[in-house]
């Protein structure tokens, strides 16, 4: 009785070895959380100017959009000049150790690109960057 | 027979199903929610307001670029050239003063794509310091 109990179980496929798949899906599991930054992107495609001595920044967590009409865009909201200040603290809190990164098209004013540095520099973000793209050959 | 027994009784036989289940809705949402923000830039300097400075301290020497509503570069306030010649006159600069800074100074309302063409070339030229400021008035 005892026996054919062991048979049915066995004929089940009840004791397939899920180990080494715990094993992967942990390791990947941690693998996403580990990278997973929660970035919010402005929201806006600008045309970003090309420079020769670009580098790769990463974790580009603040990230503020300023498009050819001079408007200022962080988080899917078009924001005002005066505002950048506080929104970008909000992002910080978030991500305190993420860069800000700034995309500015190359057809917007200085007088914005200018503004929103200096504001991003008073809410303690010490990295600043300015998105730019390769140089078409 | 014997060989159940020993199974059964080292508790192999845990419901793994439920962690699992969990493990891999955690899983899937990680993915889908990863963004790999690939980001390329230039760094950008401007000057602190509140630094004090001694004023014993002499100031290093410094070439200015003035970035024109014209969208020419105007260099110590001599002559006129083109944003995209910047290095050559960066370079030059920074071989004779080897802790100068360059400062770019950017009118209100040239472009900003300018302004940028400018501080990457002075990267470009081995600048130590590049500083952006803005242009008063104009």
């Amino acid at each position: 009785m005892a026996t054919s109990k062991y048979r049915s179980s066995s004929s089940g496929d009840d004791d397939i070895n899920i180990t080494p798949l715990m094993d992967i899906t942990f390791i990947m599991l941690i693998f996403f959380i580990v990278t997973s930054t929660f970035v919010k992107e402005p929201g806006v495609e600008v045309d970003r100017p090309a420079a020769e001595t670009l580098e790769v920044r990463k974790f580009a967590t603040i990230l503020v959009a300023i498009t050819a009409e001079n408007r200022i865009w962080i988080n899917k909201k078009e924001i005002k000049l005066d505002e950048v200040r506080t929104y970008v603290e909000q992002l910080k809190a978030e991500n305190p150790k993420g860069t800000a990164v700034v995309q500015v098209d190359e057809k917007a004013e200085s007088r914005y690109l200018v503004e929103v540095v200096n504001q991003i520099r008073a809410a303690g973000v010490e990295k600043i960057a300015i998105s730019t793209e390769e140089p078409r050959a | 027979m014997a060989r159940r027994s020993i199974s059964s009784d080292s508790s192999s036989d845990v419901n793994v199903t439920p962690l699992m289940d969990i493990v891999f809705i955690m899983l899937i949402f990680f993915i889908v929610t990863a963004t790999f923000t690939r980001e390329k830039g230039i760094d950008v300097n401007t000057p602190d307001d509140d630094q004090v400075k001694d004023p014993n301290d002499i100031p290093p020497p410094a070439l200015l670029l003035s970035v024109q509503k014209d969208g020419f570069v105007r260099v110590n306030n001599v002559r006129i050239i083109d944003p995209f010649s910047t290095k050559p006159v960066v370079e030059e600069f920074s071989a004779r003063e080897p802790n100068g800074v360059v400062i770019v100074n950017a009118a209100p309302e040239a472009a900003a794509g300018v302004a940028v063409t400018v501080m990457d070339q002075a990267q470009a030229g081995k600048a130590r310091v590049v500083i952006l400021t803005l242009a008063e008035g104009d």
